[in-house]
């Protein structure tokens, strides 16, 4: 699944390690999320939207055919 | 991070007493069971030790405590290790069945080829206990 975590994380001027320190992850699960490489949980999903105050679809973008 | 206290005191203590207690049976009859506590006793020690150490340290410095918190509850973490253990849990299972069959064919006593086929079978029983019990929580 594609995100704009990196764009919006960028835009606000923080570093991996200050967002991982936020959302209470790892940096190098906030540098897999931003890979692509790691879909996030439904809660780690809603706790990323509220912090950057969007909704999860604006953040994470879902295509058709994807596997879970 | 590490939660209590309690339970290193009492792993250090424990070690420390079976370390003690192996000498008792310090002679020729008795001393397999004098080298299984001192070998207990050991290692409960240097755990107990080690973990108290752990717990000092991050008692002076709350912001490692905090880090390592995150980083064992992390959910990504939390993933890896389990798919993991799993998947080192699912090879070790086909070396239990190989370690069976090369005991059958070195003649090896009964006993310990139904160990090691027992122990097979418990991999096996555990994967559906909690197969089950996890259809049951999702």
């Amino acid at each position: 699944m594609k995100n704009r975590l990196e764009k919006l994380r960028k835009q606000r001027g923080l570093r991996q390690e200050e967002l991982a320190d936020v959302l209470e992850v790892s940096r190098q699960t906030v540098g897999s999320l931003e890979n692509g490489r790691y879909n996030p949980s439904i809660l780690l999903a809603f706790k990323i939207a509220r912090y950057f105050d969007l909704p999860i679809e604006e953040i994470f973008i879902y295509e058709e055919g994807q596997s879970c | 991070m590490l939660k209590k206290t309690y339970p290193y005191v009492i792993a250090l203590v424990l070690g420390l007493i079976m370390v003690a207690l192996s000498f008792l049976f310090f002679n020729e009859e008795q001393k397999v069971l004098s080298g299984i506590l001192v070998g207990v006793g050991a290692g409960l020690f240097g755990m107990g030790t080690a973990n108290l150490i752990m717990k000092r340290y991050e008692k002076k410095n709350p912001s490692v405590a905090r880090q390592s918190q995150i980083e064992l509850s992390d959910e990504r973490n939390v993933m890896i290790r389990a798919k993991a253990r799993a998947a080192s849990a699912n090879i070790v299972q086909w070396f239990i069945i190989a370690l069976a069959y090369v005991m059958i064919i070195i003649d090896a006593p009964l006993w310990a080829t139904l160990c090691a086929v027992g122990v097979y079978m418990l991999y096996h029983i555990l994967s559906f206990v909690y197969m089950s019990r996890y259809q049951k929580q999702m």
